[in-house]
């Protein structure tokens, strides 16, 4: 695991979060934080496990709209340090904002055509990607129980 | 569209519906969360798949399409979304990432409403969709009234058009081209247009639009056209210039209208407001304006102008006689002959013939309908009597012609008066007036002429006209009376019967018949004078029956006329009835001459008064030419020797041969005879002698109120005491 300065961002920013029940659930009575935060457990482990499968069968485009996705989920609910995981895995990807799929054909042969040590770099960083998943799912869990 | 919609408010009755497609979990429980917070009744799919599955069980005012979603993408979801039906106006936000140009443009290519990125700014989203509903909304508005705009524009035949000024054609909406039978498809470059009119209507209009252009005002007008398929319509153009901000003309916009039903509807009022519906000649309201207007044109220039006035002679009796039908049939005739007096012109109704130019009077000629059987000439420019004269000249010689109606041929003529402006009136009323004083005249004259007005006639018509008049109320003011006049048979000295005769008291005068039957006769008031003289003498019978016994008949005098009535025998029955008296008490004399002119149609009514009873005698005989092989086929009973010859006994030795040969003539065919007019006790034995011994006249009685015929019975023939009771008493007959 590299020691840069992501290793600075939290893993759950509890302002992002507080800001979002804030707005969205003022009186806490709709139990959204809770829900949010199982939302999002379900969904990062469902996502990961996408992205994990389509890499070794080269279909990198899925990949990064699996990425681009759990980037903007975590940022929504404060998993900071997995949103920026994230982004580095897109640029590493070579898939810039703006980008996207406009030319989801020509973008699938550029993916297609990366030299295996890419290949290899992409799947550490999905490894990485997952420890950091892993690491902002139990402190999920821990403020979920944290609260009952 | 240049105003604003404002029908569209902030305030939306219920929350409305959203779908929001999200293949984010968290994004899309967050987002939901948030625009319900706003009021949006959220629903929500995390693919686009599903998302197609809800939009077919309901449909969303909104819809919030991720653009980036595995299997169907936004775009391929907005894609799918728009081919359905119903759902080409539905609003579609698509939700693209920070930045990401080319998702902008693909979300507009695939369809979609508007493009949002993706933030947890969830009230800019909320007020976006907002926005997203009040355009749907308007447009939605903005769809049914252009669609009832459309609807309105084709109900009224109704559609409307652009000119840009430098372009070369004007652009019809769907409802313009449909106007002028065409498809929306179809083009209509302005020379097409302009080939659809005459080459006159084409050259005014396009002056008319040169001149409007050159003054950029409103254009209005109604433009006659022959459509591609040969239909003649009126289109009425309406056009308004539309200015840009340096107030210079940037060209027009307007309407264009199908008016030919309209149009064709105030011709026909115009029409029956200023034509006689029977004849199609103006009638008397149009006639008036013309003559006005000729009056108007004489005055300024210095022309006379003749009102001919034609009434037909004894219309009243064809009418009475044929029928309406008949009557109307011949009227149609007359008018159409009347038309080829003049120059005719049916052209002017109304508006200013001034525009027409100097010699435009001479369209106000015309022949016109005042109603009944009255016509008018109106001559609007005419240099002397002799001009009027001409013109009445030739039409009594047009009516000299037959005219078969009703499947007979009638004769007809007419009686015209000739008034002149300004010598006979400076006004219609006048002018009117006095060519029915002329008119009056000539009918006064025999008929069948013309006449001039002169001052010294008014007068005489006026007179007649009053009388007219009075004659009409005469029965219901009980002004009418009958009077008696014996019939004595000599060689008894007793009363045999009865000749009811007709006085009028009018104005405490009593006016003898010979002054108001012709014009009874004239007018056709003599058939409910008749009427009421049956029901009189069917009452005087029951009052003699009950006051002395009086079993013989009471003579009515009738006119032709009646004996032609089917309803004859119900007037003889219900004034018989009425009064409790039998047919037998009522005798019908009709004159030689009037018997014979239209002996055929009398003849059936003789029958059936023969068969009820009701004895018919032949009155004035003798002077008619009466032809002796249908006399004696007439179902008839008596013989009245006309007072001509009775006069003429002992003057001209023809008389006496005469009434021999009709008192020979009578007794072999079994008929009575009457003596009229009897003055003298040498007529009386004169007459006696030749064989004829009922008699009527002064020597006897004169015609007497009926009280008086009772005091003559009692006083004069029961006592015996008149002169020529001694004379005739004894003598043999011959």
């Amino acid at each position: 695991m590299n020691t840069t300065h992501n290793d600075l961002l939290p893993l759950i920013d509890l302002k992002v979060l507080g800001r979002l029940t804030e707005e969205l659930d003022p009186r806490g009575d709709k139990q959204l934080r809770e829900r949010v935060l199982l939302t999002f457990q379900t969904s990062g482990a469902r996502l990961l496990v996408q992205a994990q499968e389509a890499l070794p069968a080269g279909d990198l485009a899925t990949v990064g709209r699996v990425i681009h996705t759990l980037k903007s989920s975590s940022a929504s609910i404060g998993a900071m340090r997995l949103s920026q995981q994230c982004t580095l895995l897109e640029e590493a990807l070579g898939v810039a904002e703006g980008l996207h799929f406009a030319h989801e054909e020509a973008l699938h042969q550029e993916l297609k055509t990366q030299p295996s040590n890419l290949h290899t770099q992409n799947a550490d960083a999905i490894k990485t990607l997952g420890v950091v998943l892993q690491a902002t799912s139990s402190t999920i869990q821990s403020l979920l129980q944290e609260r009952a | 569209m240049n105003r604003p919609v404002t029908t569209i408010t902030d305030d939306f009755a219920v929350s409305p519906k959203v779908l929001l497609v999200d293949d984010d979990d968290v994004n899309l429980l967050l987002t939901s969360e948030a625009l319900r917070d706003h009021g949006f009744d959220v629903v929500v799919a995390s693919s686009g798949e599903a998302a197609m599955q809800m939009l077919v069980s309901g449909m969303p005012e909104v819809v919030v399409l991720d653009a980036l979603m595995p299997g169907l993408d936004g775009f391929q979801t907005c894609r799918q979304l728009r081919a359905v039906a119903g759902f080409e106006a539905l609003p579609v936000l698509m939700l693209t990432g920070l930045n990401d140009d080319a998702s902008i443009t693909r979300a507009y290519e695939a369809g979609a409403t508007d493009f949002f990125v993706k933030s947890n700014q969830w009230s800019l989203l909320a007020g976006r969709l907002r926005y997203l509903l009040r355009a749907a909304r308007t447009r939605t508005e903005l769809e049914r009234s252009k669609s009832r705009l459309a609807r309105a524009q084709d109900l009224a035949r109704m559609g409307s058009f652009d000119w840009r000024k430098g372009c070369a054609g004007v652009v019809f909406s769907v409802e313009g081209l449909r106007v002028f039978g065409l498809a929306p498809t179809d083009g209509l470059p302005f020379r097409v247009l302009l080939r659809m009119l005459t080459e006159e209507d084409r050259a005014s209009l396009i002056e008319l639009l040169h001149e409007v252009m050159k003054h950029s005002t409103v254009l209005a007008t109604d433009v006659p056209a022959t459509l591609r398929d040969g239909r003649h319509r009126i289109m009425h153009v309406e056009a308004e210039p539309e200015f840009n901000e340096q107030g210079s003309l940037i060209g027009y916009t307007g309407i264009v209208q199908d008016v030919t039903d309209r149009r064709l509807a105030e011709d026909k009022i115009r029409h029956l407001a200023n034509f006689d519906v029977l004849t199609g000649l103006p009638n008397r309201r149009q006639l008036i304006w013309r003559a006005e207007r000729a009056i108007e044109h004489g005055r300024r220039m210095d022309h006379q102008v003749a009102l001919l006035l034609i009434d037909l002679d004894r219309f009243k009796v064809i009418n009475d006689t044929l029928g309406h039908a008949a009557g109307d049939e011949l009227l149609m005739e007359v008018a159409h002959r009347l038309r080829a007096c003049v120059r005719h012109s049916d052209q002017v109704v109304d508006g200013a013939v001034e525009s027409l130019g100097s010699r435009s009077h001479r369209t106000l000629e015309a022949v016109g309908r005042l109603g009944g059987d009255e016509f008018v000439a109106l001559l609007p420019e005419v240099s002397d009597d002799q001009d009027a004269e001409r013109v009445a000249a030739r039409i009594l010689d047009l009516m000299r012609e037959p005219i078969f109606v009703g499947g007979q041929e009638c004769f007809v003529t007419a009686s015209v008066g000739i008034a002149l402006y300004p010598r006979d009136g400076l006004t219609v009323l006048d002018l009117m007036r006095n060519s029915d004083v002329a008119m009056y005249s000539v009918k006064a004259g025999g008929r069948n002429s013309s006449q001039l007005y002169r001052p010294a006639l008014a007068g005489k018509g006026r007179e007649k006209l009053e009388l007219e008049s009075a004659l009409h109320k005469a029965i219901s003011r009980d002004e009418l009376v009958l009077h008696y006049q014996p019939k004595v048979d000599v060689r008894t000295a007793r009363m045999v019967g009865a000749e009811a005769l007709m006085r009028w008291r009018r104005n405490g005068v009593l006016v003898l018949p010979g002054e108001f039957i012709p014009l009874a006769e004239e007018t056709g008031l003599i058939i409910p004078l008749s009427e009421w003289a049956l029901r009189e003498a069917a009452r005087q019978a029951r009052i003699w029956q009950d006051n002395f016994g009086f079993t013989d008949s009471i003579a009515v005098n009738l006119p032709n006329r009646m004996f032609e009535r089917t309803d004859l025998i119900d007037y003889i029955h219900s004034a018989v009835t009425a009064h409790g008296v039998p047919y037998t008490a009522l005798e019908l004399e009709i004159t030689e001459t009037s018997l014979m002119k239209e002996l055929q149609s009398v003849i059936p009514a003789l029958h059936k008064l023969n068969e009820i009873g009701v004895e018919v005698s032949i009155d004035d005989f003798g002077t008619g030419y009466s032809s002796l092989a249908y006399l004696t086929t007439l179902p008839i009973s008596e013989l009245k020797i006309d007072r001509s010859f009775v006069r003429d006994l002992g003057l001209t030795p023809q008389s006496s041969a005469v009434i021999t040969a009709i008192v020979a003539l009578a007794r072999s065919l079994g008929l009575r005879v009457v003596a009229e007019g009897v003055e003298t006790l040498r007529q009386m034995e004169v007459l006696y002698r030749l064989g004829c011994v009922v008699m009527q006249g002064y020597l006897f009685s004169k015609p007497k109120p009926p009280e008086e015929i009772e005091m003559w019975l009692r006083e004069t023939i029961e006592p015996r005491m008149a002169a020529w009771m001694n004379k005739s008493g004894g003598i043999e007959v011959a």
